[in-house]
């Protein structure tokens, strides 16, 4: 005695899920990585005493968009697989 | 900086409803058979359950029971499974008192839509009962504006002219419509509609190989407009 099933479809959309992407820096070229993230510093203010929290906030802004920039530029990305289970070491109990 | 968020989104809602009447094989059949990336929610009436009362499910699905599985212990006789694609951010879980009902409540781009997965027991009608008290309270939260909607879909256990077909006039008897009515006062007090079509057949029983509708799905009125299709798959 099995019942037929009953399929109905609404037009009505929805958000799928997010789908994520992560930097993998073990695909990094460190070469091209270390020459981009030189001239995108070469174009910020070089290191100095900063004394003004203004100032301050600024140079890690600059700093902050100099490593997002060379990230998208030279690292590729990765979609995490499936399967990936969550890691754990004993260190990390410790 | 690790995660980068792309929302896409699914243009339609899809449903897919059976009564596994607590077949491993036809569970296990379903859950390894049906591609998630096509099928949005999986309601399910009389699942197979292991002694917790768990079903088993793959990593494409996000298993959702009764609420009340948790305080009072009883096996759910309806399970919803939520395809993992559709963002947990936009659907969430109501609670009911009763292990025959699972209601979710999904955020689309056309309003709030509610889904009622009912399996209402052949021998009384307490599930109907417990429908009509919850409603006028939660109302509000479950249907918040004219154009959120409402389904209900489920196996409702029961026979009526208005669904089943002419020559079941001998399960129309007095007594089982009398019940009945209490059910129908409900759809009728909510705008709720029958979208299956009349005499569609969903049971054959194995007693007498005679076929019967005791599932089927309704939905307020305005959603109809939103309907693409709603049919059997004898499969």
């Amino acid at each position: 005695m099995d019942h037929i099933l009953i399929l109905t479809q609404f037009d009505m959309s929805l958000v799928a899920s997010a789908d994520s992407l992560s930097w993998n820096y073990c695909e990094v070229h460190w070469e091209k990585f270390n020459s981009t993230i030189n001239k995108a510093l070469a174009n910020i203010n070089p290191p100095t005493h900063l004394d003004m929290v203004e100032s301050f906030q600024a140079a890690a802004c600059n700093l902050d968009k100099a490593l997002c920039n060379t990230a998208e530029a030279v690292v590729p990305k990765t979609r995490p697989h499936p399967h990936q289970k969550h890691w754990w070491t004993k260190d990390l109990t410790k | 900086m690790t995660d980068m968020p792309t929302h896409t989104m699914l243009d339609k809602l899809q449903i897919w409803q059976q009564n596994l009447n607590k077949s491993h094989i036809t569970q296990l059949t379903l859950i390894n058979s049906t591609p998630p990336g096509e099928w949005d929610v999986l309601a399910l009436q009389e699942p197979s359950l292991n002694s917790l009362g768990n079903m088993k499910a793959n990593i494409h699905w996000r298993v959702v029971y009764p609420t009340a599985k948790y305080t009072n212990g009883d096996k759910p006789r309806a399970v919803m499974l939520i395809s993992s694609r559709i963002s947990t951010d936009t659907w969430k879980q109501v609670e009911f008192p009763s292990v025959d009902i699972v209601i979710i409540q999904l955020q689309t781009l056309q309003g709030l839509c509610t889904v009622f997965n009912i399996y209402n027991d052949c021998t009384h009608d307490d599930t109907v009962s417990m429908l009509e008290r919850f409603l006028p309270g939660n109302l509000p939260s479950l249907h918040p504006t004219e154009q959120d909607h409402l389904v209900w879909l489920g196996d409702f256990n029961c026979h009526h002219p208005l669904w089943d077909k002419e020559r079941n006039s001998h399960l129309f008897t007095g007594a089982a419509l009398e019940v009945l009515q209490k059910l129908i006062n409900i759809l009728a007090d909510y705008g709720l509609m029958q979208i299956l079509p009349k005499d569609v057949l969903t049971l054959q029983l194995t007693s007498s190989s005679n076929w019967t509708c005791p599932d089927n799905i309704f939905c307020t009125a305005h959603t109809c407009s939103t309907l693409i299709t709603c049919d059997t798959d004898p499969g």
